[in-house]
């Protein structure tokens, strides 16, 4: 019955292809299915509601995500008030983003910690652009899903790298048309969005150059950001995903780059650290979706 | 651990009230089924068997009351048949009885016979005679079997002599039924 079912779709909509993971959370995480199909499948059908149970799918339970440049991570720090909740406090925050950027924002957040003595809490808050957030949510809808959770793409990776990297650590996720850059510290997340990827590394040598530069541009606007709030914080260790990598050759561009002197990792090296991972299922394309379903925020009352 | 939802609070709360709406039903609807099935249908059935209990009860208990009865009336039965066979009895050996028995013996007698000997043995009466000619022994027959306080009426014996003379043994049943009418 899908009303008691523990199964749980997670579905990473890029613009060039779409990851989805079919598994059962309880008793034990099991990946049922899974599977990559080019996004033109879910926009041109006009029987859209069905096209996941024509691809085997069984529940509609679902968690999506996707990047998209709109996205805002910020980390706040709030003054603790007895009138004035910490959800209200974001909502003000976001309302100037709202006025400096000229935009609506949907926004999430989790609050990481509560200095009382100082008077402050702090949070990992994300924004979307409203109307990008809930184009999303319309073809998910479509699509006949029951949304439980829209996933922050580096948070949903952030809780498999954990397991093998300790932070502060860097991750660059080269997608179709987006690229997602961010640093993980051990307490915050600073994560950006670039409106480029693979469309633009396949085009040219000279926009692939192009790209790479501001690639690395963008990781050290980042990191100098990163040093300048903790500064005894050394990122030494980074990993690099998404479609693009291939493309780009990502991995030995960075290495070979003097300027971010960064370990480099796949997501293939880890998949030892997690349980029940079919062996065919490359890590480097799923890991956002699977980041996405081993995430705890889904609780079980939503399931 | 970092997790953020950008999902609308609205787009959660909306699937969510539909689930706990249909969570709540179908609690609901259990609850229901409890009630009836583990509450209010035991309850009715106890009281119908309490009912029917109490039934079976009352019928044996007027069934042992009939039956009491029947074993009363039965032994009033048996005790006026007692009473009847031994008015039955008295009645038979009253002297009427026997006047009626033996006047009609001798009336029967058609001219030119007469009776030598007479032997009853309980419902048996032997008749010993002689008679002139064996006509008269058969008319003596027919009268005696003409008569309702016989039910068997048959020549045992005859024994022809010179000049037609008869001895007879004539046997002779009593008839109960006219026994017990006379009674009455």
């Amino acid at each position: 019955m899908a009303l008691f079912s523990k199964r749980l779709l997670s579905i990473d909509m890029g613009n060039h292809s779409v990851k989805i993971i079919e598994a059962q959370r309880k008793p034990d995480f099991r990946i049922l299915k899974y599977g990559i199909y080019p996004a033109e499948l879910f926009t041109k059908s006009s029987r859209k509601y069905r096209i996941l149970k024509g691809l085997g799918y069984r529940t509609r339970d679902s968690i999506i995500s996707f990047h998209h440049h709109s996205l805002l991570m910020r980390t706040l720090s709030l003054p603790i008030s007895r009138d004035v909740s910490a959800h209200e406090l974001i909502q003000e925050i976001i309302r100037e983003y709202e006025i400096d950027f000229k935009e609506d924002f949907d926004f999430g957040y989790s609050l990481i910690s509560t200095h009382i003595d100082f008077g402050y809490i702090r949070a990992t808050t994300a924004a979307l652009a409203k109307r990008i957030n809930r184009m999303y949510i319309q073809k998910a809808d479509d699509l006949g899903l029951r949304l439980k959770s829209i996933a922050v793409q580096v948070c949903s990776v952030q809780k498999i790298v954990d397991k093998y990297i300790k932070p502060p650590y860097i991750l660059i996720d080269i997608g179709h048309s987006n690229t997602t850059i961010g640093v993980i510290g051990t307490v915050d997340i600073m994560a950006k969005v670039l409106d480029k990827g693979v469309i633009q590394i396949k085009n040219d040598y000279k926009d692939s150059k192009q790209f790479s530069k501001e690639l690395i541009t963008t990781c050290h606007n980042l990191l100098d950001a990163f040093y300048h709030i903790y500064p005894n914080e050394a990122v030494t260790q980074g990993i690099i995903y998404g479609g693009g990598s291939y493309f780009l050759n990502a991995k030995k561009s960075f290495c070979e780059n003097k300027d971010v002197s960064i370990n480099w990792h796949e997501p293939q090296e880890f998949r030892h650290f997690i349980e029940n991972i079919p062996e065919d299922m490359d890590l480097n394309l799923f890991i956002n979706c699977l980041g996405s379903i081993l995430k705890s925020d889904v609780r079980e009352g939503e399931m | 651990m970092h997790d953020i939802n950008l999902l609308p609070t609205e787009y959660g709360r909306k699937t969510h009230t539909i689930k706990s709406i249909i969570l709540l039903l179908l609690a609901i609807f259990a609850f229901l089924l409890f009630v009836i099935f583990g509450i209010i249908n035991p309850i009715k059935k106890r009281d119908e068997y309490r009912q029917q209990k109490e039934l079976i009860q009352q019928r044996e208990h007027s069934l042992s009351e009939l039956e009491e009865k029947y074993i009363e009336d039965q032994n009033v039965l048996e005790e006026l048949h007692e009473r009847l066979e031994s008015l039955s009895d008295l009645k038979v050996s009253t002297p009427i009885y026997w006047y009626k028995i033996l006047k009609t013996i001798n009336r029967s007698l058609p001219q030119g016979t007469s009776l030598n000997q007479f032997t009853c043995d309980n419902t048996t009466i032997l008749l010993y005679g002689s008679c002139t000619h064996d006509k008269l022994s058969a008319t003596y027959l027919r009268n005696l079997k003409n008569k309702t306080y016989f039910s068997e009426v048959r020549i045992e014996k005859l024994i022809y002599h010179q000049n037609d003379k008869v001895d007879f043994i004539i046997r002779c049943v009593l008839n109960q039924n006219t026994m017990e009418d006379d009674h009455y």
